[in-house]
Order: C-alpha cells, then sequence, then structure tokens
C-alpha cells in the first residue's frame, strides 16, 4: 500500500461526509417549514415569524446552509424542540445501548457465520455443506421483526422466561442480539464459504501441497489468511445491515437505543434529532469502509500498487 | 498453393499502417503529485498489408503486437501515426463512419468462448451479423450461414448447440465462420489458436489456408508461434517492446534473421527433431517493462553485440533490396542487396 | 535397477453426479533414477491426473485403482499424512501458471522459508534460513536474490517466478521433479531458459524429471524417453529419438503432422480428424479408432496391447506405421 492511496481513499471518505452532511441539510430543509412543524399549521402567523427569526429560517437558503455548516463544525447540531433540550445530548444518551447491542451481536455472527462457512467449505457438497446453505437461507430470508415476534411469543408469552423489551439485565439482550445474529450470521456463513472455496480452488493452494504440507496445514496458512481478504471488505456491508436491522429490532423489543430514538423523532417531527442519527450512521458507514479499504490495502499487496503488461 | 500475392509497388496496400503509437497512464506517479508514467505500448509501428496477403506480426507477450491490432481496429485510442485502409483513414474514425467498414474488416481473437453469446446457438451467431448489416432475407441468410459452417467444418447436428457444448477448436470454428460470414476483405487474427491443442491447430490452419485460396482473404496474423506464422505467412515484422525491429518475406527473415533479437528468438524454438538439437543464443535476462525502456536501442542490454552507438542512438528500420528491413546498426545486411 | 517411480495398470476415474468419468485407464510406467520422461498428449489425454495420482494430490472424488511404488515400496496415494512425509522431500512438482501457483499475499520470501521449514525437522534460525533461501534462490538462477527475499509474486516476472517455484521444491532435495506443463504460459526466449534449467538439475543432482507438455518441440530438445498418451492410455513409448524419427502409433504420427516446423514451411500439415472424445463417451474398442485413417474392424471390437518395436520402443495398435528404413538402419548397426 503506498502513501498515495491512503491518501486517497482518506480524502475521498472527507468528501463522501461533506456530501452525506450537505445532503441532509437539503432534504429536510425540503421536507417543509419546521416552524410549523413544532407550532402547528394554525399558529398565529406572528409566532411563525418569531419562530423562524429566532432559528434563523428567515435567512437565504444558502446563508442558512453556511450556518449550518459552521455550527456542525463547532459541534452544534441543533436543538430538540421536543425533548426541549441539546439535541446531541439526546442521542448520545441513547448511543452506548445501540453500541451494546450491535457489539454483542457482531460477537456472535464472526463467532458462528465464520467457523460455519469454513466448515461448510472444506465439505464441500456433502450434506453438512448443503444444510448449512439451507439453515443459511432461511436464516437471512426470514424478516427481523418476524422472528423478533415470534421469539416473544415463545419465550415471553409461552414459556415466560424472558422480559418482552427494554433493557437493564442480561436476560433483556437475549431476543433482541438473536434475532440480528440470526440474519447476520447466515449472510457472513455464506460469504465466508463462497470466499473459502474461491482460495481452495487455487494453483497456490496445490504448491503449498506440493512442498510437503499436510491438507489441513495449508488450509490453515494459505486458505483462511487469504479468504479473510475478501471477508473484510463485507464488514463494510455488514455494519450497514446491522444499523438497519437494529431500527427494526430495537423497536419490536423496545430497545431504548438509537433505532428507536429515530422513530420516534420522525414520528415526532423532531428534526435536529432525526438529522443527527442520519448523518451519525453515514459517517459510521464511511468510516468503516474507509477502515475496510485501508485495511485492504495493507492486507493486499496488489492493491494499490503499479501493475504493468498486456 | 496460396495465391501470389501482388508485388507490393504495383498498387496501394489495403491496410497502411504507418508511425502508429500508443501511450497509457500508468497508476505509478513520477513523484506524489506529479504526472503519471507514461507507457509506450506501441511506439512508432509502420507497415503495409497487401491485397490478398498474408501478413504475420510476431513478438513475445508485451512487445505490443495486440495493442497494435486494437488500434487499427478502433478499439484502443493511438496516440499518434495514421491506418489507411484503402487510403481512408482509420485513427480517430467515429462509430458511426466505422459501420461500414466492420462488414470490410474482420477480427478473430484469443478466446473463442468470451468471444461468442452463450445464449446463441451457433447458426443464430452466425446469422447475427447478416441482420446487423440488414442483409438478405431470413431465408437466405440460414442458407449462407449454414454453408458456412459447413465449410468450417462444423456438422449439420451442431449447428442448434450452444457455445458451451463445443469443444475450444468447434468454437474458434464458429467465431471464424461469424467473421467470415459478412465476406470482409481483411481479417486480423489475434493468436487464434493459441489456445488449442496441437491436432486442432493444425485442422484451424489448414482451414484459414483453405479459406484465403477460396475466397482471396488478406490477413493478418499475430501470434507468439513463430512456426505457425512461418507456416501461414508470407511477409512477416518482428516486434520488440514496441517497435518493429525486422519485417521481410517469411522464408527469408526465418532462414536468415538479421536481428539479433529474431536471431534469438527463432534458436529459442524447440524443434520436434531429436536429431537437432540446435546451438541456443541466449538471451540475457527478460525484456525490461515497456514503462521504462533503455535509452538508444531497446534491445541494447540484452544483446551480444550492442556497441556505445547502440546505448546512445536509436537505430531505424533500413530496407535493403530485397524487401528485408532491420532496425540495427550491427546486422550485417549481405553487401550486394543494400538498396 | 529398480525403478524410482513405478505404476502398474494404474486406473483413476472421478465420481460425478452422472456416474464416474474414466480419466486414466491402465497406465503402466516405470522412472528410472537421472532421466527426463516426456509425458505429451493433448488435453483430456489424463496425463496431469497420472501425475496428480503420484503426488497424492487429486481431489477427494477422485476413484485409484491399481498401484503406484516408490523405490519399490507401494504408496498409500490417498494417506494425506503418509503422502505429505513424501512430498517436498522425495517427490516435487511445478505447475502450469506461474504467476498463479504462489501465494499472492506472501513474500517469496516467507514462502520459501515455509518450504525449508518443512523438509528440516529441526529449529533453524532465521539467519540460517536466510542463507538457505538465498542459496536456493542462486541455485536457480534468480538474479539479485537479496531483494526478491522481500518482493511479492505480482512483482516479479513469470519467469522468475516459475524460478522461484523450483527453488521451493528443491527446498527438500527430491529425487524426482514433476513438471507439469512448466514453460507453457511463457515466451519462447523464457521458457529455453528454464528448459535450460530443468536440464541442470539432472546433469547436476541427478534428478529424475517429469516433463509433462503438450509441445512436442520441448520433448524433443530435452527428454530421454517420451510417453504418448491419448484418452488416459500410454499409446506409444520410447527413447525420444526413436519415436520421432519412427512412431509407430497413428496418433503419434498424427501429432507429429499437425506440427507447423520453424525450419521449413514446406511441407503441408495433415491434422488429425476430429476431437479428443469426452472420457465418459469413449466407445468400445481402440479409443483413438475413430479418428485413425488406418483403422479396421478389430480396431472397434477389441483394445490393442502394448506390442515392442524393438525392446525399448512399445506401441498399442492393430495397424501401426511401418518401421522405416532410417530406423531400420539405426538399429541394425
Amino acid at each position: 500500500m503506498t502513501p498515495l492511496y491512503a491518501l486517497q481513499k482518506i480524502t475521498r471518505a472527507l468528501l463522501t461526509v461533506l456530501l452525506i452532511v450537505s445532503t441532509v441539510f437539503i432534504v429536510l430543509r425540503l421536507s417543509g417549514d419546521p416552524a410549523i412543524y413544532v407550532l402547528g399549521l394554525d399558529a398565529d402567523p406572528q409566532a411563525l415569524d418569531a419562530f423562524r427569526t429566532r432559528w434563523g429560517l428567515d435567512q437565504p437558503i444558502f446563508v442558512q446552509y453556511l450556518q449550518f455548516l459552521s455550527n456542525c463544525l463547532q459541534g452544534d447540531f441543533g436543538y430538540s424542540y421536543f425533548e426541549e433540550r441539546d439535541a446531541m445530548e439526546a442521542v448520545l444518551e441513547r448511543l452506548p445501548q445501540t453500541l451494546l447491542l450491535m457489539g454483542v451481536t457482531g460477537l456472535f455472527t464472526v463467532l458462528i457465520g465464520i467457523p460455519a462457512g469454513v466448515y461448510a467449505a472444506l465439505h464441500h457438497n456433502s450434506w453438512i455443506d448443503r444444510m448449512t446453505m439451507l439453515v443459511s437461507v432461511a436464516g437471512f430470508s426470514l424478516p427481523n421483526f418476524v422472528l423478533g415476534i415470534f421469539l416473544i411469543l415463545l419465550f415471553s408469552v409461552t414459556w415466560q422466561l424472558l422480559p418482552t423489551g427494554g433493557s437493564g439485565t442480561w436476560q433483556h439482550l437475549v431476543m433482541p442480539v438473536l434475532t440480528m445474529t440470526v440474519a447476520e450470521a447466515a449472510v457472513f456463513a455464506r460469504f465466508t464459504r463462497s470466499a473459502m472455496l474461491e482460495v481452495l480452488h487455487q494453483p497456490y493452494m496445490r504448491t503449498a501441497r506440493a512442498k510437503g504440507l499436510r491438507w489441513h496445514q495449508a488450509v490453515r496458512r494459505h486458505a483462511l489468511p487469504n479468504a479473510a481478504i475478501p471477508l473484510v471488505t463485507v464488514v463494510g456491508f455488514f455494519v450497514g445491515t446491522l444499523i438497519a436491522g437494529g431500527v427494526v429490532t430495537e423497536s419490536v423489543f423496545a430497545w431504548p437505543g438509537l433505532g428507536r430514538l429515530l422513530v420516534t423523532s420522525v414520528a415526532n417531527r423532531d428534526l435536529a434529532v432525526v438529522q443527527i442519527i442520519v448523518m451519525l450512521i453515514a459517517c459510521s458507514m464511511v468510516l468503516t469502509n474507509l477502515i475496510v479499504d485501508l485495511l485492504y490495502g495493507w492486507l493486499d499487496p496488489r492493491v494499490g500498487s503499479l501493475r504493468t503488461g498486456n | 498453393m496460396i495465391p501470389k500475392s501482388n508485388s507490393p509497388t504495383a498498387q496501394a496496400p489495403l491496410l497502411q499502417v504507418s508511425d502508429l503509437r500508443c501511450a497509457f497512464k500508468s497508476s505509478k506517479r513520477k513523484g506524489f503529485f506529479g504526472p503519471h508514467h507514461l507507457i509506450h505500448a506501441v511506439n512508432g509501428v509502420s507497415f503495409e498489408v497487401n491485397a490478398g496477403e498474408a501478413f504475420g506480426l510476431v513478438g513475445e507477450s508485451g512487445c505490443g503486437k495486440s495493442t497494435t491490432a486494437k488500434l487499427i481496429l478502433n478499439m484502443a485510442h493511438a496516440s499518434g501515426g495514421s491506418v489507411l485502409y484503402r487510403g481512408q483513414e482509420l485513427v480517430g474514425l467515429s462509430h458511426q463512419a466505422w459501420k461500414p467498414l466492420r462488414r470490410r474488416l474482420q477480427y478473430v481473437f484469443q478466446d473463442p468462448l468470451g468471444a461468442l453469446d452463450p445464449r446463441m446457438t451457433v447458426l443464430d451467431q452466425v446469422i447475427e451479423p447478416l441482420t446487423i448489416h440488414q442483409l438478405h432475407d431470413r431465408n437466405q441468410q440460414r442458407q449462407l450461414a449454414t454453408q458456412l459452417l459447413h465449410s468450417v467444418g462444423l456438422q449439420d447436428h451442431q449447428l442448434r448447440k450452444y457455445p458451451h457444448e463445443l469443444s475450444g477448436g468447434q468454437r474458434q470454428r464458429v467465431v471464424l465462420a461469424r467473421a467470415l460470414i459478412l465476406e470482409p476483405e481483411l481479417l486480423i487474427c489475434d493468436e487464434p489458436i493459441s489456445a488449442l491443442d496441437v491436432s486442432i491447430q493444425a485442422q484451424i490452419i489448414n482451414l484459414l489456408q483453405e479459406l484465403r485460396r477460396a475466397m482471396g482473404l488478406t490477413l493478418l496474423f499475430i501470434s507468439h508461434d513463430l512456426s505457425v506464422v512461418r507456416h501461414l505467412c508470407e511477409r512477416v515484422a518482428v516486434m520488440y517492446l514496441g517497435q518493429i525491429v525486422e519485417m521481410g518475406p517469411a522464408k527469408q527473415l526465418f532462414n536468415e534473421p538479421r536481428h539479433p533479437y529474431t536471431q534469438a528468438l527463432i534458436s529459442a524454438i524447440p524443434k520436434a527433431d531429436p536429431g537437432q538439437r540446435s546451438e541456443r543464443i541466449p538471451l540475457m535476462g527478460e525484456p525490461p517493462s515497456p514503462a521504462a525502456p533503455p535509452a538508444g536501442c531497446r534491445f541494447n542490454p540484452r544483446c551480444a553485440l550492442a556497441t556505445e552507438r547502440c546505448r546512445n542512438e536509436v537505430p531505424t528500420l533500413v530496407q535493403s533490396g530485397d524487401n528485408h528491413a532491420v532496425a540495427c546498426f550491427e546486422a550485417k545486411i549481405p553487401v550486394t542487396e543494400v538498396a | 535397477m529398480q525403478p524410482l517411480l513405478e505404476m502398474r495398470n494404474l486406473q483413476v476415474g472421478f465420481a460425478t453426479e452422472l456416474g464416474p468419468v474414466p480419466v486414466v485407464r491402465g497406465v503402466d510406467l516405470q522412472i528410472g533414477r537421472g532421466e527426463i520422461v516426456g509425458l505429451v498428449g493433448e488435453s483430456g489425454s489424463g496425463k496431469s491426473v497420472t501425475c496428480m495420482a503420484a503426488m497424492g494430490l487429486l481431489d477427494d472424488n477422485a476413484r485409484l485403482q491399481g498401484e503406484i511404488r516408490w523405490q519399490g515400496k507401494r504408496l498409500a496415494t490417498q494417506n494425506d499424512k503418509a503422502m505429505s512425509v513424501l512430498r517436498g522431500s522425495e517427490l516435487a512438482m511445478i505447475f502450469q501458471d506461474p504467476m498463479s501457483t504462489l501465494n499472492p499475499v506472501q513474500t517469496i520470501g516467507k514462502q520459501l522459508y515455509e518450504a525449508i521449514c518443512i523438509n528440516h525437522p529441526e529449529r533453524m534460525s532465521r539467519r540460517k534460513l536466510q542463507t538457505r533461501a538465498l542459496d536456493l534462490l542462486r541455485d536457480v538462477g534468480v538474479p539479485a536474490p537479496e531483494q526478491r527475499l522481500k518482493a511479492y509474486p505480482h512483482q516479479l516476472s513469470g519467469g522468475l517466478n516459475q524460478r522461484v517455484v523450483i527453488a521451493m521444491m528443491l527446498a527438500g532435495n527430491p529425487s524426482l521433479l514433476i513438471a507439469d506443463e512448466p514453460t507453457t504460459a511463457l515466451d519462447v526466449t523464457v521458457q529455453a531458459q528454464i528448459i535450460e534449467l530443468l536440464q541442470e538439475l539432472r546433469s547436476k543432482r541427478g534428478m529424475s524429471i517429469i516433463l509433462v507438455t503438450h509441445d512436442l518441440g520441448v520433448v524433443a530438445e530435452t527428454c530421454d524417453r517420451v510417453v504418448v498418451m491419448y484418452c488416459g492410455e500410454i499409446v506409444e513409448h520410447g527413447p525420444v529419438s526413436k519415436v520421432f524419427s519412427n512412431p509407430r502409433h497413428p496418433y503419434t504420427h498424427g501429432l507429429l503432422a499437425s506440427l507447423p516446423r520453424i525450419d521449413s514451411s514446406d511441407t503441408n500439415l495433415e491434422p488429425i480428424p476430429g476431437v479428443v472424445p469426452h472420457p465418459d463417451q469413449l466407445s468400445e474398442g481402440c479409443a483413438f479408432a475413430p479418428r485413425c485413417p488406418h483403422a479396421a474392424a478389430c480396431c472397434y471390437s477389441g483394445s490393442p496391447m502394448m506390442q515392442c518395436s524393438d525392446s525399448e520402443h512399445l506401441f498399442a495398435c492393430f495397424s501401426p506405421f511401418p518401421v522405416n528404413a532410417e530406423s531400420r538402419q539405426a538399429h541394425a548397426s
């Protein structure tokens, strides 16, 4: 990986963030007049005007845009009209809960998905392979909310083993994590399997064995590390589905995280909060992808170096 | 046997390539924000192909022979020079202006599976060009295509098959038939038989010779396999690092190569005759990258004859009286034949 | 003298969804010490599979019959553990496309060290390891070996990568090297260098080499003996000089007649008509009969056995080409 490659990727990521921030601004301004949202359609015109002057909404749009950018840079992301406090404060309060859910899900996904995929690939075309793939198809085609409600019916209503929603104890964590892990691990297992199959059929695997390595040694030293490289690129995509799955899952289990906050804020027209969450999600995607790109360039020496020849 | 080519001076050549150049940017820059390195894949190539002739372009990988074919066919962007086809300039021609020419200039490349549409039967593949150019009615199209497929050696029961159901040799025959259905004047072949087995190669070579006889086809044949080129072509040009280093009548060039590179190349070819283990002229190292060609003669770092002059000056192709041209300061040209 | 490698009636089939497909159908072959044997045939002749069987590198769906002996001892070719001990230290193999036979994300050095470590049971210091790796690279003629250790395969040319692979295979000092189309992906001038290197390995180390190739020219210039395979069977077999000057089997004859020659363009090519049949579509009798210009009725009913042209030259055909005068003279003298 050359420094140029890294610099290119970082510049591109920063530009993407700027683009996202601008898009968020434009979309939210286009969606209507915040004054009417907050004060209502039948509000007093003078009150509306006062509101607009108070929040700078009477300025020309590009002045508002510059103001918005400068606010963002200063860490001022606006005021939540609904919660009546700094919007960022409301968001940060929920963040640890979401991170906890995502972290535990991510851990289980990797712990289940990768071994399952590797095992299926090593026993390609056996009944174990076919079973794994069948379960995996079932896993990711089942929508989160269906599985979530099913689990509630089973564990909470019928057996009364686990709480239906909320947070606080490890019992609260079981069902949301299970719901998300099923889908994520299924996808991960499939990716792992195809990455492994690709690598196992490479000529260098034969060379490794011709040198005198046993099959499992060749797999450990040459197949697994090489299959991990394409898998790294999937992580970016994985974070995306984790966030999307999180919104639904948090709503189903009343998990007090960002996903649920997003849903309630949209319902309440709490623009500043929606704005922050959307930007947060987008930026975390950009950041993940940046890390993935840099990691990829570092892991695979062929990326970002000179290629010649016909 | 092969029809005699018209003598090159008698009339204008069918295809005239002069000082053709192609440079593309490498991903590497000079310094951090400096300009990209330029790779000169083709660097001042000139040759002529006469009507009815089979002209061979040979060289090792990376010498620019395939890029030359792509430049002629407008599949790559030429950064200089000209390609005249019957006097008409092809370089920089618009896509629209190319369309009528496509009928007369056809090509066959190495990978026959990639060149065929996997969802079309053999017969439909060959009919398609006729439909594109709106020639003949449906019945006639079918008849012509069937006839041609027969003449390239495919049987009736194979015409309804899909490309993946055929062997490599059969696929290349289909590609050939598709190129020939429009009765082109010039057929450009880039390594058309390299991926095939020996016995199938021979079948295609014979087929090409027969088709030339029957249709008066002009052939530009690009290959790394010198034996095949010698067998098929009347005139040959040898390329090294984007330039032609030697050009002449095939027989003469192969029997008495004049450029040290051609000599080494020919001596490196293993001969299927155990009694004749020939003395190889060893070549030092491997071809330098076209991204950083050496100064002077591009062959000088690997040449046993290289002198001070070769390291500083670039030799040009010098033609002697026998139509045999060589770009080398040290080449021994028979005195009587110098023009 | 006992042969190094011996195959007796080796048969390999592959289990597929449509039933077993026979790919190698009864191969008898002996490789002696210090000889270079060429294994030729077109795609589908089973030459590569024969070699992979000897290395114990066949896929799981391969079914093997017959026996393979190494220095007289029968090989358990399906036992990965037993074979891995032999691989690298007794038999080694190099492959067709040198650009993809090396792990693209590991340095040349790391892959070389691995090969050295496998074949040295006692732990080596980093220093010793490096010295040994550099020696190996020098042995196979890699210029500036110190710089290559840190390089990745994509930074080297095909010819250099092939040399690196050969160096890796020499780490265990094997007695037999199987080279499967080692020069097919390379340019002629580079091919000449690699061929020279293989010959050098034989003359300096007394190594035996099986050279699998479709290039008859390479065989003529490098090998002592040639084995011609067609559809999983050996059809002709003998010293290179005899087989090339007086091919007895029509397939060998056809291969030679298909070859354009660099030294003369005047002869017409006489290709073998038709194509190699798919292994599950073989008819009864001689596999070559449908493409053979001399095929008689008996060729379609019975399989020809190996017979001797002379003590060294064997072929399997009911209607072989006659012994020509040149060869008869050579035989008499």
